[in-house]
């Protein structure tokens, strides 16, 4: 058995600056080193290490078909990301990965999607739109809708590429800020008001969601009124995973890992599960 | 097949001192009044007797400070997997039991903790049985013969003037197979791995247990010092910890207990477990729910160390109890 706490060498190619607010976002675009690799699928994450300093958990924020690099948006919140914000191209970091489980990509085929992001909310779901924005992919999956809402027009990560999200076929985009700003002709608002008026087949459409916890609460309540059933509302949950492999004790809901069991979770097996997240 | 051999105790000294240098030898040892597992370097020191050690052998697999890694100054990450042979002689039976539980967590599942594997892997163990339960133990209520377990590869039962030693794996053979012991004649029958079913165990519905309890009232005196999983047996909790030392950044795994607040806290500031009432249910829960949900074992063996060494009188066998009253 190999040692799962060896991280494997990998080179920050490009920073690039997500908000304008407080500038406390960054996409970091990363490729192995020596030969490494990292396969994975939408869903999954990382340990980033910075040697010295520590390591933390992150979501992978690329698609899993690019084999030439992979990239994670982290926010400037810690040690380890603060540490990190400091960094620039060139410089070396440590991953070992990938971890947990995915978004059930298979069974989500044939139904169409609602993506409901908050924030950075948006990052571990931008693997999974980008997997299916793919054109080997695109057409296994019916309309997809997304929510998109963001503090303010400034707070909006991956704004860049919104413009090409929209060209693509079967695609509608609904942005939201929280309070109306000069020039902004999207909603205002928040995505639990939103969502009520969006047209959701709630027959055939599996609900995907990220962002701050009461989010994700507010708009799942929603849904399951509306219609949708819980098994096809999905999130995923941030725990503080040291180890990643289900070892270290720090990240259960009850008996389940974050690390190992989720972080990908439906709406029925959340409600199951103890009230500690 | 399960072998029996008469051990004269003098006999077992100097067994033990030939196997001193071929091993790292860890036994039983005063340290004051204190009884400790440590290295010893002199066979002389060994206290096999009746006593139960402050704390569990647990730390020469899962170190309570281990330098995992090394990250070199050219850049180079070095792994430290070393894992010396060792002997650790003298374990109780209840600490055998706990580490079938260590083991199942550390090896079982999708990944395996090398760090630890190893280390088992270059271990033998020689167990040690109990005449009497000490104050604070429940082995018994947990099921657990105090006498004798298989969970070893050389089981020792005090006989006054020697030990009978039953050897039960090949590693345990092999290791004796060059000192010219007595067989023994012994019936199989007197050597009951359980004596009974445990008496104290919880059988609930996670949630029920989680939200229908008095955690507040059961919890209400603990100080959050988290005494209790550092002499605990079972509990595996880890952080790293990365330490620069000369220009290099050395990785440590350092044990950690659901007892402290910075346990489950995150970067954000938000933090599951916000007062020692989630903390301690944490406790109770993973011990005798969660490892069982997920391994089959109850995390508690009744060694009573917890209950020796808190400085508030928190007594898990209470609380258990009371809950089982509660569910009834």
């Amino acid at each position: 058995m190999s040692n799962p706490y060896l991280p494997q060498k990998a080179e920050l190619v490009e920073v690039i600056q997500e908000t304008s607010s407080d500038l406390d976002i960054k996409t970091y675009r990363l490729k192995f080193l020596d030969g490494g690799k990292m396969d994975f699928m939408p869903g999954q994450f990382v340990e980033l290490s910075i040697p010295g300093i520590g390591e933390a958990p992150f979501g992978f924020a690329s698609s899993p078909l690019n084999r030439e690099y992979v990239e994670l948006s982290i926010k400037r919140v810690g040690l380890v990301t603060e540490a990190l914000h400091s960094l620039k191209a060139g410089a070396k970091v440590w991953i070992r990965g990938p971890f947990g489980n995915t978004f059930p990509v298979k069974e989500m085929e044939g139904s169409k999607i609602l993506i409901i992001a908050g924030g950075l909310g948006l990052a571990p779901l931008r693997p999974l739109i980008l997997y299916m924005f793919d054109g080997q992919n695109r057409n296994k999956y019916g309309d997809i809708q997304m929510l998109l809402a963001a503090r303010s027009t400034g707070d909006f990560i991956y704004r860049r590429e919104f413009g090409e999200w929209e060209r693509v076929k079967g695609t509608n985009i609904v942005y939201t800020i929280d309070r109306p700003e000069d020039g902004w002709n999207g909603k205002v608002g928040f995505p639990h008001i939103l969502v009520s008026e969006m047209d959701i087949d709630t027959a055939n459409t599996y609900a995907v969601l990220c962002g701050p916890p009461i989010m994700i609460k507010f708009v799942s309540n929603k849904l399951v009124g509306l219609g949708l059933p819980k098994e096809k509302i999905l999130t995923t949950l941030e725990m503080r995973m040291t180890c990643g492999v289900g070892k270290c004790g720090k990240c259960n809901i009850g008996h389940q890992y974050v690390c190992i069991d989720g972080p990908v979770f439906n709406m029925a097996q959340l409600s199951e599960m103890p009230d500690e997240y | 097949m399960m072998a029996h051999a008469v051990v004269p105790k003098d006999r077992l000294r100097e067994i033990l001192g030939s196997l001193l240098g071929k091993y790292r030898l860890v036994a039983p040892v005063r340290e004051g009044s204190t009884l400790v597992y440590k290295e010893v370097n002199n066979v002389d020191d060994v206290v096999l007797g009746d006593d139960i050690p402050y704390k569990s052998p647990k730390e020469f697999l899962f170190p309570q400070v281990e330098k995992i890694m090394t990250f070199s100054k050219d850049g180079e990450l070095k792994p430290n997997e070393e894992a010396p042979e060792t002997i650790i002689v003298g374990v109780k039976p209840c600490d055998l039991e706990a580490l079938k539980v260590m083991t199942a967590v550390f090896t079982k599942g999708k990944y395996v903790d090398t760090y630890f594997e190893r280390k088992l892997k270059n271990t033998l163990l020689i167990g040690l049985g109990c005449k009497s339960e000490k104050p604070g133990c429940f082995c018994a209520e947990r099921g657990i013969n105090r006498e004798y377990s298989s969970a070893c590869d050389i089981f020792l039962t005090d006989e006054g003037d020697s030990f009978t030693a039953t050897v039960i794996s090949d590693k345990g053979r092999d290791v004796l197979k060059d000192f010219d012991l007595e067989r023994k004649d012994r019936q199989e029958t007197d050597q009951n791995e359980s004596s009974q079913a445990p008496v104290l165990d919880i059988d609930a519905d996670e949630n029920t247990l989680f939200n229908n309890t008095n955690w507040d009232g059961i919890s209400e005196k603990c100080l959050g010092c988290g005494t209790c999983a550092f002499v605990c047996p079972t509990c595996h909790c880890f952080e790293f910890k990365d330490v620069v030392v000369k220009g290099e950044a050395i990785r440590y795994r350092c044990w950690d207990s659901c007892m402290y607040p910075k346990f489950t806290l995150h970067a954000s500031g938000h933090n599951p477990r916000p007062s020692k009432k989630e903390r301690y249910r944490q406790r109770v829960m993973h011990k005798y729910l969660y490892v069982k949900q997920n391994f089959g074992y109850v995390a508690c063996t009744g060694c009573g160390r917890c209950i020796r060494s808190c400085p508030v009188g928190m007594n898990i066998k209470s609380v258990v109890s009371e809950i089982m009253e509660e569910l009834k």
